[in-house]
C-alpha cells in the first residue's frame, strides 16, 4: 500500500434548502486501500457519494484525482475517471437480463449503430459473476426473477465489470447472507490487491473493523476524524465518535428479551402454510407478549412469510388470529382482525413517499379519521402528534414529506402507521435495514415495550444479532420449510447457521 | 465458508446440496421457449382471429384480401414502429396523427408547386424530424411529461397544417400543377406494386419493420432505449446520456409519422388538414400496446408491434366482411384491445411468478 | 344508359327547388329588435353580421368563407366568419356567447341541433336576428333557413343512382359519420328514393371514418365482402373520391356506378373520366353569401323567407362547366 493519494476532497461544502449536507469536508483516499466511511443517517455520506458519482456538484471546494484538480460534472465523467458507485438502493433494469445489467455500461457505450454481440456479452458477464461466486446464475436469464440478494450482487458485478480505480460500496451487503457477504469481502480484498481503492460505507461496525485499512467518521455534515484501523479501534469507540456521546455496546444490546410474564395465550396460529415455490407446510404459533424471531438465508422462504401471512400473496393452509380464520388475498381482513405488517422495502412497499408524516401515520386507518369521506384535520393532527412523540420520531413538522426523513425516522412513522389500527399481532420484516445504530436501539426498545403490553410480535430479519438478541424464541427457515426452533440459551449464532444451511433431505435423515 | 457452490449443481444430481443458495434455472426446451416468448400471446390471438374469419367468410383467405389487409395496415404499422421506440424509452407521443397530416400535405403542396420529388420528400421528412426533435427537447430538457408536451404539439401541428393549407384540400394532380413525370413516381410510391402484386405501401412497411427490428434489438442504440426505459437511474449510472436516447426515439417517431403521411398522400392524391390522420395517434398507441409494449416503458418488441398492427387491421377487415354494423364495430374494436392486453398481462404475470 | 343520359342532362340544366319551406316569411316589424341594433340600422353604420360554421377545418369551410367574404364587400356590411375547429358543439356555443354583444345578426350552421337550439333562442330573445344556413336547426326559433334541404338532396342522389342502375342492382351507402344529423337526413332521403325501385337492394350503410386512408380501406373491405355490389352512393364530399378511386383501380369502371356529393378537385376529375357517374353540388359559396345577404335584407326592412340554394347536378356531360 502506497501513501499516494488517488482521490482528495478539499473543503467541500454542499447545502440544500435548510440543510448543510456537507460542511467544509476534506478527505484523502489512498490508492489500494479499503477506506470505510461511517456515520449515522444524515451525516453526509450519501451527499459525498453523489458528488463522486457526478449526480451533485459541490457549492465550494475542490476535487483532486491523482493530484490534479478535477470537476465531476456528470455520471459519465465520474465513470471516465474510473469511479464506480454501488448505491444501496438498487438501480437495475428489471426488463433486461442479468448479463445485460452487468455489462450495461460497456454495452451502452458502443457507437449507436454498432452491432451488439450478445453472445460475447453473456460470456463476459458470466466471468464477472463467477468472480462474485454467482456461477449458478445464468447471465441470459431475466433479472426480474432474481432475489433481492442476487440483485445486489448483480449491481456489484456491474461496478467491477469495467476498469475501476475507485469503487464505492454503500451498504453492499444489506440483503446478503453471511456466506455471500464473506465472498463479497474476499472480492473486495482481491480488488485491493489489484490496486483498487475501495470506499466502504456501512452501518455494520464489526464488518468495518474486519475489513477496513482506515476509517473515516462523519457526523452532521462534517468529517470528524480518520483513524488507522488497529487493535485499539473498537466498536464502542466508533459508536462514540458517530453519535458524539458515549454509548457502550452493552447498552445497545441490553434489551435482550427475557421470557415473557404473560401466560402463553396464542395470538396467531399458522397451520400448514404453503406458498408455491417458496414455503412448504409451515406450522407454528405466536403467543401474546412474545417476540418471535424468524431467521434464515435468502431464498429459505422467510422473505415471503410476512406477505403470505398478511394475505398479500396467494397461499395454502390456514392463518388464524384469536380464532378468526383469515382469507388469503384480503389484507384488509387481516387488518380488521388485528394484524399489522411493517414491510421490508420501505421505499416501495412501506411509505407513501410523496405524502406527509401525518398522512402516512393515519393512512392505515382512514375510516377512523374521516367524517362523510372528509379528513378530520384536527383528529389526524392529534393522533399523529401522539405517535410522533411516543416513538420519538424526529420530524420538523407533521406536514413534512416522509421522503425527506432519515431512514430511522421513516421507519418510526411506518411503525406508527402499523400501530394506529390497534393490532394484536405485529409482523415486522427487516425492521432496521439501513438504519443507524442509535435508531435501531430505539426501535428495539419500542418493540420490547409493545411486547410487554401484551402485543404478539414477529420479527423476520436477515441480521443475526437482531434476531438473536431481541427474540425470546427463534424459528429458523431453510429450504422452504421451518427447519427448527430455538429458545433461550439455545439461541446462538452457530445453532442458527447450522439449521439455516440444512436441506430438507438432511432433516429427514 | 470454503464450499464451492457450483459443485453440487450438475444436471441429474440428486445429492443434497446444503451449500446451494439458489437453484439453477431449469433447462428450457424450444417449445417452452416459444410458448414463453413475449409475442406468443398476441400471435395466438391473431391466429385465432384469422382461423375464425377464414371459416366464417369466403373472401378472408383470398390473396387479394390478405394483400389488401397488408396494405391497409402499412401506414399504421410504419408509425407503430416509431411508437415502439418511444414507448420502450418510457415516453409517449400523441402528436403523430398531426405530424402525419402536416408532413404529407406539405410534401404534396411542394410537388404541386413544382419541386422535384427528392427535395419535396426530404422536406416532408425533415418536417417530421423537427417535430420529433421538439417533442424530445420538451420532454427531456424541458422537463415536461411527454403526455403533456405532445398533447400540446398535437394541437400546434394540426393548427399549422390548417394554416398552411388554409383549410383547403390538397390534391396532387396534373391539373393543379404537378409535373406528370414527378407525379408518376410519387404515385408509384403509394399505389404501385412490387413484382406486380405486392403493394408498395406494404413493401415500405416490411422494409422499415426490418430496419426497426435491427435497430432495436441488434444495435447499441436499441439497447440504450431498453436501458433508459427499464431504469433511468441505472442508465445514467452506466454512463448513458438519457436525454439523447429519448430525443432520438422521438425523432425516429417523427420521421416515420411523416413517411406514413407522405405515403398516404401518394396513395390517395388528396388530403385535408382537418381530417387527414385525425385521431390516428390512438390507433397507433393501441396497436403497439396490443403488441405487448408497456406504457410504463422498458417492454416491447418490433415483432409484437407488427402482430398488434395486424390484429387491428384484420379486425377492421373481418368486421366488415362479416357485415357487422358500423356502431357494433366500434364496440368490438374496443373489446379486442382490452382483451388482447389483458391476456398478455395475465399470462406474463403467471410467467414471472 | 341512354335513357339515363337524357334524364340527367334534363335535370342538370335547372337548379331543382326544394319544396320543404318550413319557416314563415318574416319581417323586421314583427321582430323585437334590440335597441342598440335598431339605432345602428337607423344611423346607417355598418352592420356586424356573424356567420358561424360548424367546422371551420373541413373542406367546405373555405368555400363558405369566400361567400361570406364576398358579402363583406357589400356597402354597409361587416361580415365575419367564425366557428370551431372540428365539429365541437361546446366550442361553437362558447364562441357565440362571447361575441353576442357585438352581433347585429347571426347566421349559424349548427354542430348539433339539440345543443345549439337553446342558444339560438336566447340570442333571439336578446333581440338579435338569427337565421340558419347550410344545416338547418328546425328545433329553434330561427327566422329562416338558407341552404339545401338535406332530405331532398339525399332523395336526388337516390334518384340519380336508380337512374344509372336502370332500376336494378345492389347498392351500398357510404358516409364518414353515420350518426350525424346531416348524414341521417340524406340517408333517409336516398333510401326513400331507392325504395321506389323494387329491383334495387340497399345492402348496408358503411361508416367509413374520416381519414382518407381509413375511408379507402373501409370501401375496399366492403366491396370484397360482397362481390355483387353494383352501386356506391356516397352521402358526402369525402368518401366520393375514394369510392371512385377504388372502382378505377380495380378496373370496374362502368360495372359499378358511383354517385356522390360535392365538387372536390378529385371528384371533378373522376366525373370527367366517367368513373363517377354523377355528383351533387350544394354551392357552399352561395350559402355563405346568401346567409349574410338575408340578414342584411331583413334588417333593411325587407320580408325574408326560406331560401333554397339548390341542388346542382354534374355528370360527365356538364362537368366541363366547373373545370376552369
Amino acid at each position: 500500500m502506497t501513501e499516494k493519494s488517488i482521490l482528495e476532497l478539499r473543503n467541500i461544502t454542499r447545502t440544500f434548502p435548510g440543510v448543510t449536507a456537507l460542511d467544509d469536508v476534506s478527505a484523502s483516499f489512498r490508492a489500494g486501500e479499503i477506506h470505510a466511511i461511517i456515520g449515522e443517517n444524515g451525516a453526509g455520506k450519501s451527499t459525498m457519494m453523489n458528488i463522486l458519482a457526478g449526480e451533485l456538484s459541490p457549492d465550494s471546494g475542490t476535487l483532486h484525482v491523482n493530484g490534479r484538480e478535477t470537476t465531476i460534472g456528470s455520471p459519465r465523467q465520474s465513470q471516465a475517471l474510473g469511479i464506480r458507485i454501488v448505491f444501496q438502493e438498487l438501480s437495475l433494469c428489471q426488463n433486461l437480463t442479468v448479463g445485460e445489467n452487468v455489462l450495461l455500461g460497456p454495452m451502452a457505450a458502443q457507437p449507436a449503430l454498432s452491432h451488439l454481440n450478445r453472445n460475447s456479452a453473456v460470456r463476459a458477464a458470466t466471468d464477472v459473476l463467477a468472480r462474485l461466486g454467482m456461477s449458478d446464475v445464468r447471465a441470459d436469464t431475466p433479472l426480474a426473477g432474481l432475489s433481492v440478494a442476487q440483485k445486489q450482487l448483480v449491481e456489484i458485478a456491474r461496478a467491477i465489470s469495467q476498469q475501476v480505480h475507485i469503487l464505492v460500496l454503500d451498504e453492499p451487503n444489506s440483503a446478503l447472507s453471511k456466506r455471500e457477504t464473506q465472498r463479497l469481502f474476499d472480492m473486495v480484498r482481491s480488488l485491493k490487491e489489484e490496486g483498487v481503492t475501495i470506499l466502504y460505507v456501512s452501518h455494520h461496525l464489526d464488518e468495518v473493523l474486519a475489513l477496513a485499512d482506515r476509517i473515516s467518521v462523519m457526523r452532521d455534515g462534517k468529517l470528524i476524524t480518520t483513524l488507522d484501523n488497529g487493535p485499539d479501534v473498537t466498536v464502542d469507540k466508533l459508536v462514540t465518535l458517530m453519535v458524539g456521546r458515549s454509548v457502550n455496546a452493552a447498552e445497545q444490546y441490553a434489551l435482550q428479551c427475557e421470557v415473557s410474564d404473560h401466560p402463553a395465550e396464542t395470538a396467531l396460529e399458522v397451520r400448514d402454510l404453503s406458498v408455491p415455490g417458496h414455503i412448504r407446510h409451515a406450522t407454528f404459533k405466536l403467543s401474546k407478549g412474545e417476540i418471535l424471531g424468524i431467521a434464515g438465508l435468502p431464498d429459505s422462504g422467510k422473505d415471503v412469510l410476512a406477505e403470505a401471512i398478511f394475505g398479500l400473496l396467494p397461499r395454502g393452509g390456514e392463518v388464524e388470529i384469536g380464532g378468526i380464520r383469515l382469507s388469503p388475498g384480503k389484507p384488509y381482513h387481516s387488518i380488521a382482525a388485528g394484524m399489522s405488517l411493517i414491510p421490508a422495502d420501505r421505499r416501495s412497499a412501506g411509505a407513501l413517499l410523496s405524502m406527509s408524516v401525518a398522512e402516512n401515520t393515519v393512512s392505515a386507518a382512514l375510516k377512523k379519521f374521516t367524517r362523510l369521506g372528509f379528513m378530520r384535520g384536527g383528529a389526524v393532527k392529534d393522533i399523529a402528534n401522539r405517535y410522533v412523540r411516543e416513538l420519538d420520531a424526529r420530524v420538523a413538522s407533521l406536514g413534512q414529506k416522509i421522503a425527506t426523513l432519515s431512514g430511522g425516522n421513516q421507519q418510526k412513522i411506518i411503525l406508527a402507521r402499523g400501530l394506529i389500527t390497534g393490532p394484536r399481532v405485529l409482523i415486522l420484516h427487516e425492521p432496521t435495514r439501513g438504519i443507524d445504530v442509535g435508531a435501531k436501539a430505539e426501535i428495539y426498545a419500542i418493540l420490547k415495550s409493545l411486547a410487554a403490553d401484551g402485543m404478539a410480535i414477529m420479527m423476520i430479519s436477515s441480521e443475526l444479532p437482531e434476531v438473536m438478541l431481541h427474540s425470546s424464541r427463534v424459528l429458523v427457515m431453510a429450504d422452504k420449510i421451518v427447519m427448527g426452533q430455538l429458545t433461550g440459551a439455545q439461541i446462538t449464532e452457530e445453532a442458527i447457521m447450522s439449521l439455516a444451511t440444512r436441506s430438507d433431505q438432511e432433516r429427514a435423515a | 465458508m470454503t464450499e464451492n457452490p457450483t459443485a453440487a449443481s450438475g444436471p441429474g444430481e440428486t445429492r443434497p446440496s446444503p451449500q446451494k443458495t439458489w437453484s439453477d434455472p431449469p433447462r428450457v426446451s424450444l417449445i417452452r421457449r416459444l410458448l414463453s416468448a413475449k409475442e406468443t400471446g398476441v400471435f395466438l390471438a391473431l391466429v385465432v382471429m384469422c382461423v375464425f374469419l377464414s371459416m366464417s367468410t369466403e373472401s378472408f383467405l383470398s390473396t387479394t384480401n390478405l394483400l389488401n389487409v397488408g396494405r391497409q395496415v402499412s401506414l399504421l404499422g410504419i408509425m407503430a414502429i416509431g411508437m415502439t421506440f418511444v414507448l420502450i424509452s418510457g415516453e409517449i407521443d400523441l402528436s403523430v396523427g398531426s405530424t402525419y397530416a402536416l408532413a404529407g400535405l406539405s410534401t404534396g403542396m411542394l410537388i404541386v408547386l413544382g419541386w422535384g420529388l427528392v427535395p419535396a420528400l426530404a422536406m416532408g421528412l425533415a418536417c417530421g424530424a423537427a417535430i420529433g426533435l421538439i417533442n424530445g427537447l420538451l420532454s427531456t430538457y424541458g422537463r415536461l411529461p411527454s403526455l403533456i408536451a405532445t398533447l400540446g404539439m398535437l394541437s400546434i401541428v394540426r393548427g399549422s397544417a390548417l394554416l398552411l393549407t388554409d383549410g383547403r384540400p390538397v390534391t396532387v394532380n396534373v391539373r393543379n400543377g404537378a409535373d406528370p413525370a414527378i407525379l408518376d413516381r410519387f404515385e408509384y410510391m403509394g399505389q404501385g406494386y412490387l413484382f406486380g402484386i405486392i403493394p408498395m405501401q406494404l413493401v415500405f412497411f416490411i422494409v422499415l419493420a426490418i430496419l426497426g427490428w435491427l435497430l432495436l434489438s441488434r444495435t447499441a442504440f436499441g439497447f440504450r432505449v431498453f436501458a433508459v426505459g427499464g431504469s433511468e437511474k441505472a442508465a445514467r449510472v452506466s454512463g448513458i446520456h438519457v436525454p439523447t436516447v429519448k430525443i432520438w426515439s422521438f425523432v425516429i417517431m417523427g420521421i416515420l409519422a411523416a413517411a406514413a403521411g407522405i405515403l398516404s398522400l401518394a396513395f390517395l392524391p388528396s388530403g385535408q388538414a382537418g381530417r387527414t390522420g385525425l385521431g390516428l395517434e390512438l390507433d397507433v398507441i393501441a396497436a403497439v400496446v396490443v403488441g405487448g409494449a408497456s406504457l410504463a416503458g422498458g417492454l416491447g418488441t418490433i415483432l409484437g408491434t407488427v402482430f398488434g398492427v395486424l390484429i387491428i387491421g384484420v379486425l377492421r377487415n373481418g368486421l366488415v366482411l362479416l357485415g357487422v354494423s358500423p356502431f357494433t364495430q366500434e364496440v368490438m374494436i374496443g373489446l379486442v384491445i382490452i382483451v388482447a392486453v389483458a391476456i398478455d398481462k395475465w399470462s406474463s404475470t403467471r410467467r414471472s411468478t | 344508359m341512354r335513357k339515363f343520359l337524357y334524364a340527367t342532362v334534363a335535370s342538370a340544366t335547372l337548379m331543382l327547388t326544394a319544396p320543404a319551406a318550413m319557416a314563415d316569411p318574416v319581417n323586421v316589424s314583427d321582430f323585437k329588435l334590440a335597441p342598440r341594433i335598431a339605432e345602428r340600422v337607423a344611423s346607417g353604420e355598418p352592420l356586424n353580421i356573424f356567420v358561424s360554421y360548424h367546422d371551420v377545418s373541413n373542406e367546405f369551410s373555405p368555400f363558405v368563407r369566400s361567400g361570406v367574404e364576398r358579402a363583406d364587400k357589400m356597402e354597409g356590411v361587416n361580415a365575419r366568419f367564425i366557428g370551431p375547429v372540428g365539429a365541437d358543439a361546446d366550442a361553437q356555443i362558447s364562441e357565440i356567447e362571447t361575441l353576442s354583444s357585438q352581433m347585429d345578426g347571426l347566421a349559424i350552421s349548427s354542430v348539433s341541433s339539440d345543443a345549439l337550439a337553446p342558444l339560438i333562442n336566447r340570442i333571439i330573445a336578446a333581440g338579435i336576428p338569427v337565421i340558419t344556413y347550410n344545416t338547418d336547426n328546425g328545433e329553434s326559433d330561427r327566422l329562416v333557413f338558407a341552404g339545401q334541404d338535406l332530405i331532398q338532396s339525399g332523395r336526388e342522389a337516390g334518384k340519380l343512382m336508380a337512374d344509372v342502375l336502370d332500376g336494378k342492382g345492389r347498392v351500398i351507402i357510404t358516409t364518414l359519420d353515420a350518426a350525424a344529423q346531416w348524414s341521417l337526413d340524406r340517408e333517409s332521403g336516398a333510401r326513400e328514393a331507392l325504395a321506389e325501385h323494387p329491383g334495387i337492394e340497399v345492402v348496408r350503410t358503411l361508416n367509413t371514418g374520416t381519414d382518407p386512408q381509413e375511408i379507402y380501406a373501409a370501401i375496399e373491405n366492403a366491396m370484397l365482402a360482397d362481390s355483387k355490389i353494383t352501386g356506391i352512393l356516397s352521402l358526402e364530399c369525402c368518401s366520393t373520391p375514394p369510392a371512385g378511386e377504388w372502382v378505377d383501380r380495380n378496373g370496374r369502371v362502368g360495372d359499378i356506378k358511383v354517385v356522390g356529393f360535392d365538387l372536390l378537385d378529385q371528384t371533378v376529375e373522376l366525373v370527367s373520366k366517367g368513373v363517377v357517374q354523377a355528383t351533387i353540388d350544394q354551392a357552399p359559396e352561395r350559402q355563405g353569401y346568401e346567409a349574410v345577404n338575408l340578414l342584411v335584407s331583413f334588417l333593411g326592412g325587407k320580408t325574408i323567407d326560406d331560401l333554397d340554394t339548390g341542388v346542382g347536378i354534374y355528370t360527365p356531360d356538364n362537368i366541363a362547366e366547373v373545370m376552369k
